[in-house]
């Protein structure tokens, strides 16, 4: 009778929370791109500009995130039998949308992530590809395309610019870019950009430039990097604090 | 229709005229039970489960303490279960057995260790056994957590031919048969049990017709037998869950879908035999089960396929069979030969498909046949060097062999798991009123069919350690244990995406307290306050879902004949959810109500009396229903709202 009389004196029910959130602005990070060495056929590369189309940039947690990403990505993690196991449970930052962005230029803002606040395992995004509704002219290299990159590639001496521009297809997506971090603090800075070391690795720029101090990759140095670039390898991400 | 209500009317008569000349009074049954191996071991009895309403038998295990049922559907489909800081799914870690026949299903479609109980009629049942934790020898792949014994009969003064028809609130209209002739042990019964209700809230339709009987069947050769057999079929709404920031512009119970529905089936035979010779006691069970399972459900909008949505559809065949076999056998004035033997094999063919929007199927994910055979001895001696004093010390060897092959994926796979598992116990007898009990058993989690795509998968094992006190005296019956459980490495295996994924180490620890109190034999008093801590350590996160606290209370008053009436209240704990989010507490009072005449019987039951608008089951994931609304990866709260009040008025006549 005693658990029944308090069981009656107890509010019927309490409130549930949801977890917290925080806006959180995601920005280019150039730190891990201009600490580059040189390639494995001995090129010192500095990219000047590497524009890209991207879209979702989303912040995972999960120690297996690569994969239950890439699952889900591809359809496999909807919730069959037990919703709160399976479904998109482990994304926990999202920043929707498309953008065009210069991954060379460090502080470059994509927008303002709703985050959870809580602890992070990766970050991931998808691959576009422009259009004039991008607010690109119509005679924008990146109309139509994933990526332009320019910049030098230097060694003995000897120094060439290159350019190229890359496509990727429109479900590409890159997951599982480490992120192992915690976000408590509201207007925490998400910053991710490109890995500089062995992006440009198998690419041998004076071959292709011959006696020219400029060059266009071909079609075999541009699918190496079209397969680098699908590699979440090749980008790296941090937090950065917040700007006063 | 006029008609009938002067019939009933002049039957009602009948059974309170004949009430008055005859009363046959109260008799008790007590069937031989084995000692309780942990203190935590509770039994629940006729009167137990009668105090509470129960729609179904899932109401029933509702009554164990420390145990919290999630039902996320209609009634028909199997439900979730937690217990001592597991979620234990649809019933990966919680072992559920009718007499002795397994009821989880390896690898079924929906989950691992699926539980269908919607074909056992809960007035056939007349016990449950509740085993928290691992101590016992027979305890399997699935008893990670505890291991639920139904008991199946009618006790002596509910005995005889009856008939029962019971109308509610949802539209509610159930008849019942019963056959259990006064003469026939407590176990022998035979029920029919028809079921049609429209549910509460939106989308929760059900309907079941089921046949079930257990019945001695003589002596052969100096074995006593005994058969079970069920015939079932369900069929059910799936209203999926429902945003918690939508609760309030839906009504109670509302659904985003409004086609999605399940079916289920079931036959099942067993045959029991046992001897005894002298203080030699053998028990063994052969069993045969066939299975279909079909759940067309959508829990997430469509946020993973925008353009034909995640509705999906999952079929699930399988025939089982298996024989279990007890032992025990002295081997001198202080020990004894404790024996368990178990082998069985699994069959099944189940398939997933997408379904589009009209409920046509676009996608195959999964067309998966395997086969299971699997194992298990275990032996061990008890050892009683004073009468107040008894140890057990055992083990159990598990091996389980898969292999199958899915064409969805498609891939062939086969492997093989297993696991020593040792037992241990310690009863210290002060008084005949109290025993003071310690238990330590490892348990083994097995993995379902897929897993084994990746070769031999080692299963989870589990250490499970218990010490506690049971008092028994002057009508009062009470425990209190405390629990610890370690797992070095909880792998839990992402049935949806056909992979592994390794949680790291985990712990849980608690504290259970439970107590019932007869002063008078129609009158009890009970409850049970459970607390429970659960983390995975590795990851430094609680345990989703789990319960801090749970308390049940009940009060009733039933005696042979005349008024009876009954309380009963449950109340959840804070529930920790994944990332930070948190499910808040609910409690829920529930209470019956009738009259007992000699041949016939009223009785009202009123399921959450004060109409608390309460949340049964609360999970954190993603999901996109409003197609006005940005499309968002992130999680938030889904809720499985508990039932409103509802209420049900049951007559039942003897024959």
């Amino acid at each position: 009778m005693y658990f029944a009389a308090a069981l009656v004196l107890t509010a019927c029910g309490g409130e549930s929370d949801e977890a917290a959130r925080a806006p959180c602005p995601v920005v280019v990070d150039t730190g891990a791109l201009v600490t580059a060495g040189p390639t494995d056929l001995g090129y010192t590369t500095t990219l000047t500009r590497a524009r890209a189309v991207l879209h979702d940039v989303q912040l995972a947690r999960g120690g297996e995130s690569h994969t239950r990403n890439l699952l889900k990505i591809m359809g496999l993690g909807v919730a069959y039998a037990h919703p709160g196991h399976l479904a998109g449970g482990d994304v926990l930052g999202e920043l929707p949308g498309r953008f065009v962005v210069d991954l060379a230029v460090d502080g470059s803002l994509l927008g303002e992530a709703t985050v959870v606040l809580s602890e992070f395992d990766s970050l991931g995004f998808g691959f576009g590809q422009g259009t004039e509704a991008d607010g690109l002219a119509a005679d924008d290299p990146l109309v139509g395309h994933t990526l332009e990159l320019a910049g030098a590639a230097s060694r003995d001496g000897r120094t060439v610019t290159f350019h190229a521009v890359i496509d990727q297809d429109l479900d590409r997506v890159v997951v599982g870019i480490p992120f192992q971090t915690r976000i408590d603090t509201a207007g925490t800075r998400v910053g991710f950009g490109l890995l500089g070391e062995g992006l440009f690795d198998g690419v041998d720029f004076f071959a292709l430039a011959g006696d020219a101090d400029d060059v266009a990759l071909d079609a075999a140095a541009i699918a190496v990097l079209r397969r680098s670039l699908q590699s979440h390898e090749h980008f790296a991400a941090r937090t950065r604090p917040p700007e006063n | 229709m006029r008609a009938r209500c002067v019939a009933l009317a002049l039957l009602f008569s009948a059974c309170v005229a004949h009430a008055e000349g005859e009363d046959p009074g109260a008799q008790v049954t007590v069937l031989g039970q084995r000692p309780r191996d942990a203190a935590s071991e509770v039994r629940l009895d006729a009167a137990v489960l009668a105090a509470s309403p129960a729609r179904s038998v899932d109401d029933l295990l509702r009554q164990i303490p420390g145990v919290l049922v999630v039902q996320h559907g209609a009634e028909g489909k199997g439900i979730e279960l937690f217990v001592r800081g597991f979620d234990a799914l649809h019933g990966q870690d919680v072992e559920v057995l009718l007499g002795d026949v397994p009821l989880n299903e390896p690898s079924n479609v929906h989950a691992h260790g699926y539980l269908d109980l919607a074909f056992v009629i809960p007035e056939l049942v007349v016990g449950i056994d509740a085993t928290k934790g691992v101590a016992r020898l027979d305890q399997g792949d699935f008893a990670t957590a505890a291991s639920l014994g139904l008991r199946l009969g009618v006790p002596a003064d509910e005995r005889g031919p009856r008939v029962t028809v019971e109308a509610g609130t949802t539209a509610r209209l159930r008849a019942l048969a019963v056959h259990a002739p006064a003469d026939r042990p407590e176990g022998d019964v035979l029920g029919v049990e028809l079921m049609r209700d429209a549910g509460f809230g939106q989308h929760r339709a059900s309907q079941r017709v089921s046949v079930l009987g257990q019945w001695g069947l003589g002596r052969v050769a100096g074995a006593r037998l005994e058969g079970l057999a069920a015939l079932y079929g369900g069929w059910f709404d799936l209203p999926g869950a429902l945003r918690l920031e939508d609760l309030d512009r839906y009504p109670v119970g509302g659904s985003y879908n409004t086609e999605t529905g399940g079916a289920s089936h079931r036959a099942l035979a067993a045959l029991t035999a046992r001897v005894r010779a002298g203080a030699t006691r053998l028990k063994a069970t052969a069993f045969a089960q066939a299975r279909s399972l079909r759940l067309d459900e959508n829990f997430t909008g469509d946020l993973a396929y925008p353009e034909q949505g995640d509705r999906h559809l999952q079929e699930h065949f399988a025939w089982s069979g298996g024989l279990r076999v007890h032992g025990s056998q002295p081997l001198g004035a202080q020990v004894s030969l404790r024996a368990f033997a178990d082998a069985h094999a699994h069959r099944v063919d189940q398939e997933i498909d997408r379904l589009d929007r009209d409920g046509q199927p676009w996608n195959r994910a999964r067309d998966l046949q395997s086969t299971r055979l699997a194992s298990a001895l275990g032996l061990g001696l008890v050892y009683a060097p004073w009468e107040a004093v008894e140890l057990f010390a055992g083990a159990r060897g598990d091996v389980v062999r898969e292999a199958g092959a899915d064409q969805g994926a498609p891939r062939v796979f086969a492997g093989t798991t297993g696991q020593l598992s040792p037992r241990a116990g310690l009863t210290v007898t002060p008084w005949a009123s109290m025993k003071i009990q310690a238990a330590y058993g490892r348990g083994i989690r097995s993995p379902e069919a897929s897993a084994f795509s990746e070769g031999d998968v080692p299963p989870t094992a589990v250490d499970h350690g218990e010490l506690g006190v049971r008092f028994a005296a002057g009508g009062l019956d009470a425990g209190a244990a405390v629990f610890a459980i370690a797992l070095d490495d909880e792998r839990l295996f992402d049935h949806a995406a056909g992979i592994s994924l390794g949680q790291g180490a985990s712990r849980r620890r608690g504290l259970e307290v439970d107590a019932d109190y007869r002063p008078h034999p129609a009158v009890l008093l009970g409850g049970s306050f459970t607390w429970t801590d659960a983390r995975f350590t590795t990851l430094d996160q609680p345990v989703p879902g789990v319960p801090t606290w749970i308390a049940t209370a009940r009060a009733a008053y039933a005696p042979a004949r005349g008024p009876g009436a009954s309380l009963t209240g449950l109340q959840i704990g804070e529930r920790p959810l994944a990332h930070g989010a948190r499910a808040g507490p609910a409690t829920v009072l529930s209470g019956r109500l009738g009259y007992r005449w000699a041949l016939c019987a009223l009785d009202l039951e009123v399921e959450n009396l004060l109409d608390a608008r309460w949340r049964e089951g609360e999970f954190d994931f993603a999901s996109h229903w409003d197609p006005r609304a940005p499309r968002s990866a992130l999680p938030v709260i889904h809720v499985f709202p508990g039932p409103p009040r509802q209420a049900r008025l049951g007559f039942t006549t003897w024959f």
